[in-house]
């Protein structure tokens, strides 16, 4: 089950959230996978800052609703990867692989393990908060325009551009874990919804 | 049929529990009795072909005899009941296999570690012997997922090396299931990060460097790949070349981490041996082992 202990969580979140901002963990496997690691390609993999909230609007949010929003981007981000990694499973035929390709697709099927741990601690955290008797707020979710359909360059170039964005996210989870860890962070019991 | 038995035991093959009591029943059909001119009075037990006394056993009807064995001590037997046919020849009628044994004992101090860059090893007490073909299987769970289930190979059975790469920062619940013919039982469950458990590589490339002073030598090295996101903490020690005991730096001065120290107060123009080992700075896991050793030799002191 889950541990009942608030700062062991915390300080465990803080640790994942750290470590997930390196683009190591994600992106830099991805452009690997892609190939576009060394080429120019890589400046064109620049954030979309509607596709993440900003670290303002996550430190309004009260503290369920933030987690809640942590975990609606996690599971955005674990959907792709799964499926991702779905192609690498069904791709049996990778003698032609380089080894660097093939330590990249080995560092995003850990990443995504990393993932689940993350996902699992915001579940115990939420858990925690909710027998604390600290009411949810609907999640805020980022704004997900539609767009028009891609080709397959372009998912490719927006997934990548998604993983630049959810790393620089990762940053501001830790910034506003921090300030939980300080005492610092919004408690409400009845948050107002929130002003546009 | 030729091969149709003349009677059968009650029960069939058993696994039963080491000093306890055992009775079995065996039932002469019909036919044969007629056939071969024989009652229950006729029936004689044997056990791994040597005869049971008869004390134990008495003739409960017209075709069955009742056998009891108290205290059983036998750990794998063949009861036979029998006849003799035309009060001579003996006519085995029926035979079962008896197992005797122990249920599990409850796992005891279940300990895991994840040796840096493998997946991690869980071992345990399995308590007394069973004398039975006893599984043991290591479960593990997070709050929101279950891993697959760790059966330790046959050479070590109270070990289990998990199929999955450990994900650190994320409290997981570790416990044993022992089972057998006797009986199931589960060790208490441990809980715990595996960050906590970690053993780390030792540091590595140690080299000594001379320092302008003849006492002092300089140490560097590479960290194991935990000192990205971990705090580590060192033991360092040294030796004059043949001396037999090792000198240790002062905790404090190695409880956070780095990767080179300074090591003063030594010998002019002397031989020294240096090794160093890490941990996890807070305490929690096991020391990694020594490094290798690394020599250097202080400069000689100036007139």
């Amino acid at each position: 089950g889950c541990s009942r202990d608030y700062q062991l969580l915390l300080g465990q979140l803080q640790h994942q959230a750290n470590i997930m901002q390196s683009t190591g963990m994600l992106l830099d496997p991805y452009l690997h996978i892609q190939g576009w690691y060394d080429s120019k390609l890589k400046k064109e993999c620049k954030e979309q800052p509607k596709d993440f909230l900003s670290e303002r609007s996550l430190m309004g949010l009260s503290r369920q609703a933030f987690l809640q929003t942590l975990n609606a981007s996690l599971g955005l981000i674990l959907d792709k990867l799964a499926a991702y990694l779905q192609t690498y499973h069904v791709n049996m035929d990778r003698t032609w692989t380089q080894p660097k390709v093939e330590q990249a697709w080995k560092n995003l099927a850990q990443a995504e393990r990393f993932l689940r741990g993350f996902r699992n601690n915001i579940f115990c955290l939420a858990q925690l908060l909710r027998d604390s008797a600290e009411t949810a707020m609907p999640t805020q979710a980022s704004e997900r325009r539609s767009t028009p359909p891609l080709d397959h360059f372009e998912l490719r170039l927006k997934d990548c551009q998604l993983l630049q964005g959810y790393h620089h996210f990762m940053h501001s989870v830790g910034q506003v874990l921090d300030r939980w860890k300080e005492g610092r962070g919004r408690r409400r019991r009845h948050s107002p919804r929130l002003r546009r | 049929a030729l091969l149709d038995p003349c009677g059968y035991i009650n029960p069939e093959s058993s696994v039963i529990q080491l000093g306890s009591n055992f009775t079995a029943v065996c039932i002469l059909k019909e036919k044969c009795m007629d056939k071969f001119a024989v009652n229950g009075d006729n029936i004689f037990w044997k056990t791994n072909h040597a005869a049971v006394p008869k004390e134990q056993y008495k003739t409960i009807n017209k075709t069955a005899s009742r056998v009891t064995f108290t205290n059983v001590s036998f750990l794998n037997t063949q009861l036979t009941c029998n006849i003799y046919i035309l009060g001579q020849i003996e006519q085995n009628i029926y035979g079962i296999t008896i197992i005797a044994g122990l249920p599990p004992e409850k796992p005891e101090n279940l300990s895991c570690i994840v040796n840096e860059g493998k997946n991690m090893m869980c071992q345990w007490d399995p308590g007394k012997k069973t004398y039975l073909e006893t599984t043991y299987t290591l479960k593990s769970e997070w709050a929101t997922e279950s891993f697959p289930d760790c059966k330790p190979k046959r050479d070590t059975p109270n070990l289990c090396t998990v199929s999955y790469t450990p994900v650190y920062f994320v409290n997981m619940e570790v416990w044993v299931e022992a089972e057998n013919a006797l009986g199931k039982v589960m060790s208490d469950h441990l809980e715990f990060d595996p960050i906590n458990k970690v053993k780390p590589n030792p540091p590595s490339k140690l080299s000594v460097r001379n320092a302008e002073l003849p006492s002092v030598l300089n140490l560097s090295w590479t960290n194991s790949n935990l000192e990205h996101f971990l705090r580590l903490k060192y033991n360092i020690q040294y030796r004059a070349k043949d001396a037999p005991t090792w000198s240790q730096i002062p905790h404090e001065d190695t409880s956070y981490t780095r990767d080179s120290f300074t090591v003063q107060d030594l010998k002019p123009y002397t031989e020294y041996v240096f090794r160093i080992r890490c941990s996890k700075a807070d305490g929690k896991g096991f020391w990694s082992d020594w490094s290798e050793e690394a020599r250097g030799i202080t400069y000689e002191a100036r007139p």
